[in-house]
């Protein structure tokens, strides 16, 4: 790690990722310029990236909490969160985890707020009734309810057994359950078509498996719980 | 009934959403009214398309859903469950896989007009202002201690290194051009053997590593580098062999030349 004068600390540009995140972290306690010198630094390398994580985003967010916001409060999070930075990983990486995390986050606080939403107002002199009047009620009887949810959590159960990381389980989800082709999904995942088709292949491998060791032919057995091995 | 052609897995999600021409759907039928597997397939992938059951847990919160996507092992499943059921938190996984894709391609350049905004500096004052601001340098220190084991295996195990690096190449047939010998040791930085791997450069002057035989043995462990710059002036580079590639950062010391580079794979 690079020790010494204020001089050196004035020119870290060529240092490695590490050194400077190791400076920062010695000098936040005894000199906080240098350690503001050393993150000005580091947000200098990756600010292309933060940039283009939170605006080629598919998320959109209301004028009150720009991506310009965002991007500010994805800095101020590295400059917190620098100290759990595992090495074993690119710094791009902690960070690109930061920005989506962040992202995410405020979208879902922007989908709670009630006053924002991303569809065009009604108008409220009309008469007409409106979508949520129209909308037929989707309250289950209790028999159903209770039925619809022994189901789920056969299926659930399914699920968490077959799926063995995130790759698995949006297949399942867009692939096999939501009839999205492979060349969608390699897109919108940044995945290679043939490692869909593996996966896909794999984790019908895996289903069988899984209904032929509880006795499940049919998918009525399943969601009524199979020859009760399970 | 006994089972005559080999499973159209592609063709039989076509054909359960209905995208196959005659032809193709017909061999499917003819395959399915053999297969017991296949059947029981369509039957329940069919189902669940009809059904498309909602998840009945409340959606995972962020850090578990980061958690989820960066982690390498299958930890928490009911995530993966609940991912596979909802649009919202796969929509959620697809921004990691962006982002995750945009860094591992990102080659950091110095900007000089990049700069930390007002509004960011004012939080992180106002943050630093504030009693639970504490600096917590537990992974420095996981780095440090591990840069000093990674030495402490190269002062030590020198000559069996050098005769294990030597037996790899001999028995395998490999050659010294293009190709570094590559230290295995375990998470305490014990030493388990040595792999070789072959140096490439991309047209844009990348270096890459490889491993000869891609196993994908490698992938997702992580990757030191020990650069030796003389006069106790070690530095370490971490990364993550990401599809059995290790991308090779350029490091440079002003007045110092490089005397020596070692790499390591840290496996479990």
């Amino acid at each position: 790690m690079p020790e010494g004068t204020g001089a050196e600390i004035l020119a870290p540009e060529n240092w490695t990722d590490e050194e400077l995140v190791d400076t920062f972290l010695a000098r936040l306690s005894t000199d906080r310029r240098e350690a503001h010198l050393c993150f000005e630094t580091i947000i200098a390398r990756y600010h292309w990236l933060i940039n283009h994580i939170v605006r080629s985003t598919h998320f959109r967010f209301p004028a009150w909490d720009s991506q310009e916001d965002v991007i500010s409060r994805v800095v101020f999070k590295v400059y917190r969160g620098l100290a759990q930075w595992r090495r074993e990983g690119k710094l791009s990486s902690f960070i690109a985890r930061i920005a989506t995390s962040e992202l995410i986050d405020t979208y879902r606080r922007v989908g709670r707020d009630k006053s924002w939403t991303p569809r065009p107002a009604a108008d409220p002199d009309s008469d007409m009734p409106t979508a949520v009047d129209l909308a037929p009620s989707r309250e289950l009887s209790p028999e159903a309810a209770a039925l619809r949810a022994q189901q789920t959590a056969l299926i659930e159960q399914l699920l968490d057994d077959v799926c063995r990381d995130w790759k698995d389980s949006v297949v399942v989800n867009e692939y096999i359950i939501g009839e999205r082709n492979a060349k969608e999904l390699s897109e919108k995942y940044e995945m290679t078509e043939d490692l869909i088709y593996q996966r896909a292949r794999r984790l019908k491998v895996r289903l069988m498996k899984w209904l032929n060791e509880r006795g499940i032919t049919s998918a009525d057995a399943l969601l009524t719980g199979g020859s009760k091995k399970i | 009934m006994a089972m005559t052609t080999q499973h159209p897995d592609e063709k039989l999600l076509d054909y359960i959403g209905g995208h196959l021409d005659e032809e193709n759907r017909r061999a499917v039928e003819a395959h399915i009214s053999a297969c017991r597997d296949c059947a029981q397939t369509v039957n329940v992938v069919s189902h669940l398309r009809e059904t498309k059951p909602q998840p009945s847990t409340a959606h995972p919160d962020v850090s578990q859903l980061a958690e989820f996507f960066y982690s390498k092992s299958p930890g928490d499943q009911s995530t993966a469950a609940h991912v596979a059921l909802c649009q919202s938190c796969a929509d959620a996984i697809s921004e990691y896989a962006r982002a995750e894709s945009a860094a591992c391609r990102y080659e950091p350049s110095f900007v000089k007009k990049a700069s930390v905004s007002d509004k960011a500096w004012q939080m992180i004052r106002e943050w630093e202002e504030s009693d639970y601001a504490r600096p917590r340098p537990e992974n420095r220190e996981r780095s440090q201690t591990m840069l000093v084991k990674l030495a402490e295996v190269l002062s030590r195990s020198k000559e069996e290194l050098e005769q294990l690096s030597h037996q790899v190449r001999i028995s395998g047939g490999f050659k010294h051009e293009d190709t570094v010998s590559v230290i295995i040791v375990d998470k305490l930085a014990r030493l388990r053997g040595v792999a070789i791997f072959e140096k490439t450069t991309t047209h844009e002057g990348e270096s890459l590593l490889k491993p000869l035989e891609e196993t994908g043995r490698f992938d997702n462990k992580p990757f030191h580098v020990l650069l030796d710059f003389g006069e106790d002036n070690l530095v370490m580079v971490s990364d993550v062999i990401r599809h059995d590639t290790i991308r090779l950062q350029r490091i440079t010391r002003a007045n110092t030349s490089l005397r020596r580079v070692n790499f390591f794979i840290v496996e479990e």
